[in-house]
């Protein structure tokens, strides 16, 4: 594999990718074909990542330390999803399959060193967002799509717009090394990238899209979408944004890094917030997505060094696991009440299956941040390079609308432990080993990261 | 350096994690496996005491390094102060293990492990001197109980579990503010996010009016600790969660939890930011003492006697944290002491609570009356108790209240004279108390055939009742214990 | 080898009241039981006698138990001491104290329970010892509240029916007020003079007391509501009348000799330093003085025969105060010593008459006893004899001591004798009242049918016919008469005893407390023709009684008295509505406080601020959840404002540059 450039690689897995969805259609083997196809092309890709440190396509595309190691992470955890998927309903394939090129949309986008490969990867991120949600067979999925897709496409003509204003500014399309001729046009260009990394991340003025979607996605779809999208996206415009600031003029700077203030403590007290009062809970998860997005814009207002981005990428990625953690369990009660998504699915989860309800509760607190679990590990890295920058007021408000945020979670938990009088009619849950698997994986992950965190971040 | 300290230390978590294992049917093994648990805890944590080189000081017991989590170290170390909080906190639990012997639920096993879960992470708080050490304990704390009120409890607890976990651990995402926000300062000075004893002392925060960092983490600092002690504004949520808690959740939370707010004050608050301490003296002082006011007062009117009980306890931390804050040796030896004493009087209450409990299954006062003929044991030693409660001068509540009052006497007398009130108001709701209980006629029939208290039912409050008057008579048990410790928590020396 | 006597004397009425409470179950029947503690008591008694002479030649003993706590230099220890006040009082306490315990063997042995009586009479003498061996407030104050605690289970003793338990709670709540006072005083004293100790208390120096005089003078007034709190002064005297709820050898032990004198005890241990503050002498007497002529007027219409004893205590302790507050604390607690002997007597004897006529208790109901039983009546003449301040017999040296030295006292003496001497001529109306009502008009007719409506009830009593009490009741009653007759001559006045042996109470007693300061010489014929004077008022009194109440038919000198002044009749029968006053200005309003605090405070302010948050995060959250932008063109409109904002936002940094 080593001798093969980064464009062959990509080019097998295309391949491999395309002759899984040819084989959808065979009668009768389809499924488990066209499963194993793509579980070899995503399996190939991970190892060619192993083959040298940088890829580089000409001037359009690197991929160095961090990127890599991301990516690393990212097609691991891509494995891991095609793994619950699983072979067994052909809709799950053929989510797997548009995952997969999400997954490739990705690495482009991580690897984007000038606007148009930037634009193309975000689009197809997009697009295939657009057609998860439409695929997957909710209620009202194909409406949460219309608005998605009509929604993503007016934050990417702005975003067009944004790189119209940066190729005034600075003469070229280049991301990297670019000299700024006109601070104005230049600072209007942030501004924009800002504002469609909100929209991608869904912070809080441009949230809308995000209850729909996720609340009309199948919570398998759900996991993936929180995988691909959330970690590459977010980490790509926080780095993205942090290098472009460098540049800026000073006076404009501190403009912008407020407006990005603004946007973060809003979102946190907004998704907090609602949160509380939801009563489905793939709406909880949107609005605390919404909530854990506005901590983590706060870090585009820090002076990019290497520990910054090891910390944004672990809590990236701690955050999606545990998040996963809580939709797969979620899924697993659901299943047993004809796929009802209200709160009362949980009551009395503990006496049911005890390893299911203690693994919810440690991965609930986990998001809320309680010691000794990687959210409290994330949550205090977090914020202590926050008041490190000196962003004091803003950062109490944060973690005043956190303790909002402890609010919903330990409803959880007390939901698991209360006891409905009919409990012996409950019958008692059965999880698969995959699944099982699975959740040691992501418990494991958590308890590992919330003792020794600089085992990812490599603190000195 | 003491190397069995992990082990010791773990002692109560491992246990806990005994009970998972044991054999669910046989009620009588896993009982008898608590007891033997609480008889070890209690040697241990005695044991630990006489092992102290010399209690006035902290001596490090166990330091280890979290390289991986941001290269912190945790320093666990022991003075005369937590030494005696220790043995209270096992103390209780040996209590509570008696005292609900005869509880009769399907789910004993989670019950146990519960309560030694609570008790571990208390010792361990009380046990830890780095910052983020205390506070991990701290939340750990929550969660055992949260579950131990939600599902052990009466017909509303999830409404007043839910309302204490939220309150209490709002009260630490304030202290966990200021935590991040001095680790941050911490990195600036030495590179490194440690939290120990000396770091924080090395900060040296200045203090200039409200918005200075000192008075702002002072604040949340204390928000937090009156959130849990509880003082006057903060404490609505404790007649709910004694109310709706097991016996076993009011007795450790009344006895022991409410001093780790006061703990806290001791050990994080008042070394470490003197100016705003002084500052903020006076404010404090009169929370205290409304808080001792209140409480008395809205005692007085309950109608239900586990809340009328938890209000005393109110007005009896108002005493402890006027002690505190007071910074006057004299009161703040007779506020550690009262810490003590209430943890001693009050679980008293709340066992003979529990005993009137389990026999007519009621919690209202009018529903009793005249129990004294029919249960004479019951009355003599509930009398002795409520005694203690009721600072007669021959037993432990007097010493406390006495030496708070002299105290507070020299620094602020409005407070001291407000406080002492508080000699007049106890025995009016505690009488009130007694006398609807014990004495009068019996007015309703099912009083008349009351079983009296069997042996093994008295002994917790036989226990009790002795150390109420021993300590009473002679409180050098106790003072010599925590003695050393008083300069630390009194920076003006007065 | 005195020492550890002084440490036993507390020990026995402990050991008493131990194995009395320990062994109640196993059925320690009455007698034993009474004995233990008359056994307990009497030892007592005999150490009490053995350390009187010692101290008498040498001087204090003192004993250190145990350390308990210190502060500064301030040092609180368990610390004993026997000096010449305490002595008085032990003597008091323990020889009082063994007579009644063993009169009330007999008054007691009916009653179901009697072990537990026994008990709590033991831990009464236990505390009460405590109090007054006391070397330093620490010890006081410890037998302070243990006397208020016990008085408290005694009163309270037949619990079964709620108004005992009231009038319980009622002494026990009115102690502890006192005690509030007694606490601030002395800590206030502790804090300026640096020590707790009487000892060093007896010798303040003056620069002290000079430099912080206001502090002193609270901190004085304050032990001074202690004292009226303990010893049923003006304020805090609503609970003394209500303890007669309680066995009647309970009234004469603690509200007739031993516990209400506490109060006085204080003012004694503490005399050296309020003497040189006059405002609060001033204070102490008048609050004495108002008390005494108050209760008498109350006790004139009382019918109760407990409660008229009662009242008298209150106002008898109305002299003493008043005594204390003229400077005279030798004086006042020469009063103490023989009120203690003659009211503990009366007391008995009334103890006895009740025990006669089948626990009745209204005075016009009972009559004639003189020839049924010859011995309480004698007895109780003399205690009337005394009291009334009758020449030759103990109440007329102290009383007149004690209207002597308000005669020569400087400023509004004169005021103060009069009240005192008008109080007592009414002293002397009422108890012979209740002598002649008792004793010797014959029993009115309504008597009789009570008989049989008692002898229905309680059959078990041998026949209903109204007999001498027994002689285990009858010795005790004799004794005190002897005491009360004798008692008086150990203070007497110079012209009788002339120089050497007069007053040695007096002169013993001065060695610990405070002398009176400022007071005129009285040359011996304005004594003697005070004390003529005041004799035949005295008898006149006594006359104007026996004439209402024997000669005239009382009921209808009743109506026509009733009629004349109607309203202070009734008014004073009401007891002055004390107690409602007391109900309607202290404890409603407190009560209501109370209600206000949960009803309002709790709810709406307390767990209100709660419920405003949560209101506020789910009503923001329900509102938000309204307006959310479900329908897509307010996605849409989110976007545009989102991104005009952002837009204007950067413009603005254009303007300013």
């Amino acid at each position: 594999m080593e001798n093969l450039t980064f464009v062959q690689n990509v080019l097998i897995f295309i391949a491999l990718n395309a002759a899984a969805l040819l084989s959808l259609n065979i009668k009768k083997f389809g499924k488990y074909i066209s499963f194993g196809l793509s579980f070899i092309a995503a399996v190939t890709f991970f190892s060619m990542l192993y083959s040298r440190d940088v890829f580089t396509l000409g001037d359009l595309f690197t991929l160095d330390g961090n990127k890599v190691f991301l990516l690393k992470l990212v097609s691991l955890l891509n494995i891991l999803m095609i793994l619950i998927n699983g072979y067994s309903s052909l809709e799950k394939v053929k989510s797997t399959l548009l995952v997969s090129y999400m997954f490739l949309g990705g690495v482009f986008l991580l690897g984007a060193n000038e606007l148009i490969t930037f634009y193309v990867a975000l689009e197809t991120i997009a697009l295939v967002g657009y057609a998860l949600v439409a695929t997957s067979n909710q209620e009202f999925s194909r409406e949460a799509a219309v608005k998605y897709l009509v929604q993503g496409s007016i934050v990417s003509a702005i975003f067009l717009l944004g790189a119209a204003f940066y190729l005034g500014a600075t003469g070229g399309l280049t991301l990297i090394g670019a000299t700024v001729v006109n601070q104005e046009l230049y600072a209007i260009a942030i501004g924009i990238f800002i504002l469609t990394a909100c929209f991608k991340l869904g912070a809080f003025p441009f949230h809308a899209w995000i209850a729909d979607v996720y609340s009309n996605v199948s919570l398998g779809n759900l996991a993936t979408n929180f995988f691909i999208s959330k970690i590459i996206i977010g980490y790509k415009f926080i780095t993205l944004l942090q290098l472009l600031l460098l540049e800026c003029d000073p006076h404009f700077v501190n403009i912008l890094v407020r407006i990005v203030q603004v946007i973060a403590v809003a979102s946190a007290f907004y998704g907090n917030i609602m949160a509380v009062v939801q009563g489905q809970f793939k709406r909880i998860i949107a609005y605390s997505s919404v909530a854990h997005t506005g901590y983590m814009l706060m870090m585009i207002c820090m002076t990019p060094d290497e520990s910054y981005e090891k910390q944004l990428i672990s809590y990236l990625v701690i955050y999606s696991l545990t998040a996963t953690g809580v939709i797969l369990i979620l899924n697993q009660f659901a299943q047993l009440n004809k796929n009802k998504d209200g709160r009362d699915i949980l009551t009395s989860g503990f006496y049911r299956n005890k390893g299911l309800a203690i693994m919810l509760s440690v991965f609930v607190l986990s998001l809320g941040g309680i010691p000794l679990t990687a959210g409290f590990a994330m949550k205090y890295m977090l914020f202590t390079n926050f008041f490190k920058e000196g962003f004091n007021l803003e950062t109490t408000s944060i973690f005043i609308s956190s303790v909002i945020g402890l609010a919903y979670y330990i409803r959880f938990v007390s939901d698991l432990f209360t006891e409905n009088t009919d409990k012996m009619k409950l019958p008692v849950i059965k999880t698969r080993f995959s699944e099982s698997l699975v959740h040691v994986i992501i418990l494991l992950s958590i308890f590992t990261f919330g003792i020794a965190p600089s085992l990812f971040l490599g603190l000195k | 350096m003491d190397q069995l300290f992990l082990i010791k230390f773990l002692i109560p978590l491992l246990w806990a994690i005994g009970f998972t294992f044991a054999p669910k049917q046989n009620e009588k093994a896993i009982k008898l496996y608590a007891l033997i648990g609480a008889f070890v805890c209690l040697a241990y944590s005695v044991k630990m005491y006489f092992d102290l080189p010399n209690p006035g000081l902290l001596t490090e017991l166990f330091k280890f390094n979290m390289p991986l989590f941001f290269n912190m170290t945790y320093t666990f170390a022991m003075d005369g102060l937590s030494a005696l909080l220790l043995i209270l906190n096992s103390f209780l639990l040996l209590m509570v293990v008696i005292a609900t012997w005869d509880i009769k639920t399907d789910k004993l096993r989670l019950y146990y492990f519960l309560i030694f879960a609570l008790v571990w992470a208390v010792s361990g708080s009380l046990l830890a001197t780095s910052l983020y050490g205390f506070y991990i304990f701290w939340e750990a704390m929550l969660i055992p109980l949260f579950i131990l009120v939600g599902v052990f409890g009466g017909e509303n607890r999830r409404y007043a579990s839910f309302k204490f976990f939220m309150m209490t651990a709002a009260g630490s995402i304030l202290m966990l503010a200021s935590m991040c926000y001095m680790s941050a300062m911490a990195y600036k000075l030495n590179g490194s996010y440690d939290l120990t004893y000396d770091v924080i002392k090395s900060l040296n925060l200045h203090y200039d009016g409200f918005w200075s960092p000192q008075s702002l983490i002072f604040w949340a600092f204390s928000i937090a600790f009156f959130l849990k002690v509880p003082v006057f504004p903060f404490h609505s949520w404790l007649p709910d969660a004694h109310v709706e808690a097991p016996t076993a959740g009011s007795i450790l939370l009344a006895g022991i939890l409410l001093k780790l707010g006061i703990y806290g004050f001791l050990r994080f608050v008042i070394p470490f930011y003197p100016q705003a301490v002084d500052a903020y003296r006076d404010i404090v002082l009169y929370l205290g003492a409304i808080g001792v006011i209140y409480g008395a007062l809205t005692a007085w009117v309950q109608k239900d006697i586990k809340k009328l009980v938890a209000f005393s306890s109110i007005s009896h931390m108002g005493y402890i944290v006027m002690g505190v804050f007071s910074q006057n040796s004299f009161a703040v030896k007779g506020a550690i002491f009262q810490m003590v004493a209430h943890g001693i009087s009050t679980p008293g209450l709340f066992i003979g609570v529990h005993y009137l409990y389990t026999r007519r299954h009621t919690k209202k006062l009018d529903q009793f009356g005249g129990i004294a003929k029919v249960m004479p044991r019951f009355a003599i030693l509930f009398f002795l108790i409520t005694a203690g409660s009721m600072a007669v001068p021959m037993t432990c509540g007097f010493v406390g209240e006495f030496m708070i009052t002299a105290g507070v006497y020299e620094i602020n007398k409005i407070v001291a004279i407000l406080a002492a009130t508080g000699i007049i108001l106890s025995p009016i709701y505690l009488l009130k108390m007694y006398h609807l209980t014990a004495l009068g006629e019996i007015t309703h029939e099912e009083n008349k055939s009351l079983k009296d208290l069997s042996l093994l039912e008295a002994t917790p409050m036989i226990v009790l009742s002795v150390l109420t008057i021993l300590l009473g008579l002679y409180p050098k048990i106790v003072t010599t214990m925590y003695e050393g410790t008083i300069n630390f928590f009194t920076h003006s020396g007065l | 080898m005195y020492e550890n006597y002084l440490a036993l004397i507390p020990f026995f009425p402990l050991l008493a009241f131990l194995i009395n409470s320990l062994l109640i179950k196993n059925k320690l029947n009455n007698i034993q039981a009474g004995l233990i503690t008359f056994m307990g008591l009497f030892t007592s008694f005999i150490l009490v006698i053995l350390l009187s002479l010692h101290v008498q030649e040498v001087g204090p003993v003192h004993v250190k138990l145990w350390d308990w706590m210190n502060y500064k230099n301030i040092v609180f220890d368990i610390h004993f001491v026997m000096d010449q006040l305490s002595v008085v009082l032990c003597l008091m306490v323990t020889g009082i104290g063994s007579a009644i315990a063993f009169f009330s063997i007999g008054y007691m042995d009916h009653e179901e329970k009697v072990g537990k009586f026994f008990a709590f009479f033991a831990l009464f003498a236990f505390s009460m010892l405590l109090l007054v061996v006391g070397e330093n407030f620490l010890v006081l104050f410890m037998g302070w509240e243990g006397v208020g605690l016990s008085s408290y289970l005694l009163i309270g003793f037949w619990y079964e029916h709620t108004k005992n338990g009231n009038a319980a709670k009622k002494a026990f709540l009115a102690n502890r007020v006192g005690d509030f006072g007694v606490v601030l005083g002395m800590i206030g004293y502790a804090l300026v003079f640096n020590t707790v100790s009487f000892r060093d208390l007896q010798h303040p120096d003056l620069a002290i007391i000079a430099a912080n005089k206001n502090l002193l003078i609270a901190s004085s007034l304050l032990l001074v509501l202690g004292v009226t709190g303990k010893s049923a002064q003006i304020p805090l005297f609503i609970w003394l009348p209500d303890a007669m709820m309680g066995p009647t050898p309970v009234s004469a032990l603690m509200h007739a000799a031993t516990m209400v004198t506490a109060g006085i005890f204080l003012l004694c241990r503490v005399s050296n330093i309020i003497i040189h503050f006059s405002v609060v002498l001033d204070v102490i007497a008048w609050i004495g003085a108002l008390t005494s002529l108050l209760a008498a007027l109350i006790a004139i219409t009382q019918t109760d025969i407990k409660k008229i004893l009662a009242y008298s205590t209150v106002s008898q302790l109305g002299y003493m105060v008043m005594a204390c507050g003229l400077g005279a604390f030798s004086t006042g607690l020469f009063h103490v010593f023989t009120h203690a002997f003659f009211k503990a007597l009366l007391f008995l004897c009334a103890a006895s008459v009740i025990y006669g006529c089948h626990h009745e208790q209204n005075i016009f109901k009972m009559g004639g006893l003189k020839s049924k039983m010859p011995v309480t009546f004698w007895t109780f003449v003399i205690g009337f004899l005394a009291i009334a301040g009758i020449p030759g017999f103990s109440g007329f040296f102290s009383k007149d001591e004690i209207l002597s030295m308000a005669f020569t006292n400087p400023g509004n003496g004169i005021f103060l004798y009069s009240i005192g001497l008008i109080s007592a001529l009414i002293t002397a109306f009422y108890m012979t009242r209740m002598l002649v009502l008792v004793f010797i008009v014959p029993p009115s007719h309504d008597v009789h049918d009570s008989h049989q409506h008692h002898k229905k009830e309680d059959d078990s009593h041998n026949g209903h016919e109204i007999h001498e009490s027994p002689s285990v009741m009858t010795i005790p009653l004799l004794i005190l008469a002897l005491c009360s007759a004798v008692a008086g001559y150990v203070g007497m006045p110079h012209i009788f005893g002339g120089h050497e042996n007069s007053r040695l109470f007096q002169t013993f007693v001065e060695k610990f407390t405070a002398h009176p300061m400022g007071h005129r010489e009285l040359s011996q014929e304005t004594e003697i023709i005070m004390m003529v004077v005041t004799t035949i008022l005295i008898l006149s009194s006594m006359g104007l009684a026996y004439y209402i109440y024997v000669i005239k038919d009382h009921e209808r000198m009743r109506d026509k008295i009733k009629a004349k002044f109607l309203g202070i009749w009734i008014i004073s029968s009401e007891k002055f509505k004390v107690d409602e006053l007391y109900e309607i200005a202290i404890i409603k309003p407190l009560y209501q406080v109370g209600h206000f605090l949960v009803d309002v405070v709790e709810t709406h302010i307390v767990n209100g601020f709660v419920k405003l948050i949560t209101k506020a995060v789910s009503g923001s959250g329900n509102f938000l959840e309204e307006t959310k932008p479900a329908k897509l063109e307010v996605g849409i409109l989110y976007i545009a404002i989102g991104t005009a904002l952002i837009i204007t936002f950067v413009f603005s940094a254009f303007t300013f540059r």
